[in-house]
């Protein structure tokens, strides 16, 4: 009875100790990364200017995770056909609000572009049912450059969805961090 | 001994079928992938606007021609380099589906025996890979409900026989069980399966 007890006892604790692991997060990890750990991002020529400080808010949200070894770095240098930069295009009605491109090489990052189609309407100043936030979008897509996949969280700054007046991405939330010091 | 003739024979006819099929899908050098370009991966990950592409009505709206059908095949992978704009520079890796439409839903009407080019980003080439996040996806035999679009993102490929892209990538395209229409796996689960009779009220 008392030897009973005991292997129930025993795979209960086993079973509780296996169950965080397969549930502890709903990132999942792009392709590749940064090496050495540091991006660096550029305005296109496009790139309106008042959307450069939302663009630093959102990159920034992502270097002041601590426990990391990862930061991006403004770089103002402007006109680089394909190297990190951030830029705006039309892209029409069936695009997407926000793109990430990168390309990879064995398991290095050596390039970045990140677009926000600007057939959508975008805003700098907070939420609003007018137009998708700015900051909230390329929070998300710098997400992408480190690169993050797509999270099934939907409290996530990477949950693949947004919304005009949305502004819940600007923060990370705890997978978001996790899914970064997984990768750096 | 006849077991060991037997395995002999085994044993030839097994060897010569793996020579034969290394001989015939070792690497080719297809045309159209920059030496360059061989060994890297170029990842697109798009974010969506939730008010859209979840929103049967607003995909409805959208569409070019809603249409029911069967996927026949998938062409083999192709290149092209994008030039100007975002996707300057871009090489992209595409294939075309060929689907044999049975019936039309929103736009022009289906006629007997039509087929449509359905043009799908993504695929490997020459060593180079070319990956669409959240691509509708397809093979041959699939029983399909297609929204459709004649003017995608501009990281589509318009020439080379270009007719159409699933609209909004995995969100257009619905695989039909019955009367029953699924989605891929990376839209939310309650959003996933829609009845054909919602699809087609969808488009009203």
């Amino acid at each position: 009875m008392r030897r009973t007890a005991f292997v129930v006892l025993l795979v209960m604790v086993l079973l509780v100790g296996v169950a965080p692991a397969e549930s502890a997060h709903a990132y999942s990890l792009g392709y590749g990364r940064f090496n050495p750990p540091t991006g660096y991002w550029a305005t296109g020529a496009l790139y309106p200017s008042g959307w450069v400080t939302a663009a630093l808010n959102a990159s920034n949200a992502w270097t002041n995770v601590t426990y990391c070894d990862f930061s991006w770095v403004r770089n103002q240098a402007a006109g680089q056909a394909w190297g990190n930069y951030v830029t705006s295009y039309n892209k029409g009605a069936d695009g997407r609000p926000g793109l990430t491109v990168y390309s990879y090489n064995g398991t290095t990052i050596y390039n970045l572009r990140i677009n926000l189609n600007t057939y959508y309407p975008f805003g700098t100043t907070g939420p609003s049912s007018m137009w998708y936030d700015v900051q909230n979008v390329l929070t998300h897509e710098f997400g992408h450059g480190l690169p993050l996949g797509h999270s099934g969280d939907s409290t996530a700054t990477m949950y693949n969805y947004t919304s005009k007046g949305e502004t819940l991405k600007r923060t990370l939330a705890a997978d978001d961090i996790a899914g970064i010091r997984a990768l750096y | 001994m006849k077991t060991r003739s037997v395995s002999i024979v085994l044993l030839a006819v097994l060897t010569l079928g793996l020579v034969g099929v290394a001989g015939c899908e070792g690497p080719t050098e297809a045309p159209g992938v920059a030496d360059e370009l061989k060994g890297q991966t170029v990842v697109a990950s798009p974010s969506w606007a939730a008010d859209e592409v979840l929103d049967m009505k607003a995909m409805g709206r959208r569409a070019t021609r809603v249409v029911t059908g069967v996927v026949e095949s998938v062409g083999p992978p192709q290149t092209a380099t994008l030039v100007g704009g975002f996707e300057d520079g871009i090489t992209v890796v595409y294939s075309d589906a060929t689907v044999l439409l049975n019936g039309s839903i929103k736009g022009k009407s289906a006629e007997e025996s039509e087929r449509i080019a359905v043009r799908l980003l993504g695929g490997t080439l020459s060593d180079y890979t070319f990956r669409y996040e959240d691509e509708a996806q397809m093979s041959a035999g699939d029983r399909v409900v297609l929204f459709l679009t004649d003017n995608p993102d501009t990281l589509y490929p318009r020439d080379n026989g270009f007719q159409y892209a699933v609209l909004w990538g995995v969100h257009g395209a619905f695989h039909m069980k019955g009367n029953l229409g699924t989605r891929g796996a990376g839209i939310p689960a309650k959003h996933r399966d829609v009845p054909l009779s919602d699809i087609e009220a969808s488009v009203q």
